[in-house]
């Protein structure tokens, strides 16, 4: 008895060392943005903010309303795309066994492909055409990922749903089309949270193609970040607009928590 | 209804973005990539090398270089964030409560890379929370971590460590919970101990589950960018300058997109042919 007791503190002792390590940075970058400059550096450092500010909210507010905006439509567009597309490929994929096994392969070698490989062809591609620094030109990036993802994402989900409903349907005379948008759709609608929202976290997280495919006016969260590298780096400010970008990651962390497997390994690992 | 047609019709739109987001570009680099496509050339033509690009990178010492620095980030990357991840992964799996801890250890996996590291950049600054939480323990003289190139590599990697051993442990997690309890009942009825379970079930059962989460992670660490853009930027001289990130600064700072293009075609065969040697040794599917 005693013995389980003892147990069970180290236990406890041992997920406080780990969500301190895990957390204190996030809560770091929130005293960052909320304590006047001067005392961020002082030292030793004190834990809670000796005094408090919100000049660093408003700072960012005002110089990151470009980049949120250019993050929402670019993932928000993105996502739509991968989802509207990608639903009906999978389940064409899924049903009448089309790709066979090198679907997953191919799907899963994009998201290894060095980063440099796409950049230079899109950028090639969107100088030419004049489209550098536009929201399609990093929305069309970005779906090179997000679609084969979302795509075999679907698939995996449609390939463990049963399929006799969809059957008795069709005996009864629904045509395919009607199958999918009575049958199917209704009782995907949780997966489709699911691709939608990693699609969108992807889409929303990534960097280099943002930062190559843009300039002045279509750059993303980010990218505007990491525009403050170097000396210029007003921490509180950068670290409210960085809170910012954290959103999407708390939202899916806590409210999927039974799909983060799935959706991390891109469906090769069902969870 | 004729069902093959129903297929097509419901493939065509995603296909035929694929074609222009996919296929098309990773053709497009090719043909650059055998080019001398340089665009500070006055020309606006450039000529076909055929597999000059790919020759040069053998004998350009900073390319050289960088893969040996990435092969160092991997290397620590896997040292750090394998044990550490498959820590965490038992100790949750013996948590009843552990749904309430899951969130909080898989916001780093899901936080923007260019976020964590700006976290880095504030956590271990000379003056930062870092050397103060060492200060406690000890170590007097003030690390200047990212800032010096004895140190700047391995604070890169902690930032990824702290980024990505939760995926580790997630993806472990999913495959202890998967072990049937049968199997560690039996185990513990016979009086094995409970490091002896783990040695001689959990682990042998975990062998195709840890293969598939660290060839993830390789070929991640293999194509790392951000984290290294924002904290060192390569620096301090060459110290941090992994491979993508090296293929970056030639195609554009210094806009010899044909040798770019070159330098990640060649980390695409690395890949490859790791990939296939490490499926076979894994037996991975």
């Amino acid at each position: 008895m005693r013995l389980s007791i003892l147990v069970g503190a180290v236990k406890a002792v041992l997920v406080a060392i780990l969500l301190f390590v895990t957390l204190f940075p996030i809560y770091w970058m929130i005293v960052t943005s909320l304590e006047p400059w001067e005392l961020v550096l002082v030292w030793p450092p004190s834990f809670l903010p000796r005094e408090l500010t919100l000049e660093y909210w408003t700072w960012a507010w005002s110089r990151f309303l470009l980049p949120l905006r250019n993050s929402l439509i670019i993932a928000g567009v993105t996502t739509v795309i991968s989802v509207a597309l990608g639903f009906p490929a999978a389940y064409s994929f899924s049903r009448f066994r089309i790709g066979g096994t090198t679907l997953p392969f191919w799907v899963l070698s994009l998201r290894f492909l060095p980063g440099i490989v796409p950049c230079v062809a899109f950028y090639i591609l969107f100088r030419t055409f004049g489209l550098l620094d536009t929201h399609l030109a990093v929305i069309t990036a970005h779906l090179l990922i997000t679609l084969p993802f979302s795509i075999w994402m679907f698939k995996v989900f449609l390939d463990a749903m049963p399929k006799d409903l969809e059957e008795a349907a069709l005996v009864d005379g629904c045509t395919r089309y009607q199958v999918i948008s009575k049958v199917v759709l209704p009782i995907s609608l949780p997966s489709i949270a699911v691709v939608a929202l990693f699609s969108f976290t992807w889409s929303w997280n990534e960097f280099m193609m943002a930062l190559i495919l843009t300039k002045s006016q279509a750059y993303t969260l980010p990218v505007m970040i990491a525009g403050f590298r170097g000396a210029g780096m007003i921490w509180g400010g950068v670290s409210a607009g960085a809170l910012l970008s954290l959103v999407p990651a708390v939202i899916l962390a806590v409210f999927f928590q039974r799909y983060l497997v799935a959706g991390l390994t891109m469906g090769a690992i069902k969870g | 209804m004729n069902e093959r047609r129903v297929a097509y019709s419901l493939m065509l739109p995603a296909l035929m973005v694929l074609i222009l987001a996919v296929i098309f570009p990773l053709l497009f680099s090719i043909n650059v990539a055998l080019r001398k496509y340089d665009l500070r050339l006055p020309t606006e033509e450039y000529p076909f090398i055929g597999l000059g690009n790919f020759v040069r990178a053998f004998y350009d010492s900073y390319f050289l270089h960088s893969l040996l620095i990435t092969v160092e980030f991997i290397a620590l990357g896997v040292a750090l964030q394998l044990p550490l991840g498959l820590g965490v992964a038992v100790l949750l799996s013996k948590l009843s409560w552990r749904r309430y801890v899951i969130p909080a250890i898989a916001i780093p996996a899901l936080t923007p890379p260019i976020v964590a590291g700006y976290m880095g950049i504030i956590l271990f600054h000379p003056d930062g929370v870092v050397n103060y939480f060492l200060s406690l323990l000890g170590v007097s003289s003030k690390i200047p971590w990212y800032s010096s190139p004895n140190t700047a590599l391995i604070t890169c990697v902690l930032v990824d460590t702290w980024q990505w051993y939760p995926f580790i442990t997630l993806v472990l997690l999913a495959g202890i919970l998967s072990i049937p309890p049968e199997y560690v009942e039996a185990a513990r009825i016979d009086g094995a101990s409970e490091a002896g379970i783990f040695r001689h079930i959990t682990l042998p059962l975990l062998k195709g589950v840890i293969a598939v989460a660290l060839i993830f992670r390789m070929l991640e660490m293999l194509r790392v960018f951000d984290v290294i853009y924002i904290v060192t930027y390569g620096g301090p001289g060459t110290a941090t300058q992994v491979t993508n990130f090296y293929s970056y600064l030639v195609g554009f700072h210094y806009w010899d997109l044909g040798y770019a293009s070159a330098i990640g075609w060649i980390l695409v065969i690395i890949l490859s042919v790791f990939v296939t040697y490490y499926m076979k040794a894994f037996r991975v599917s």
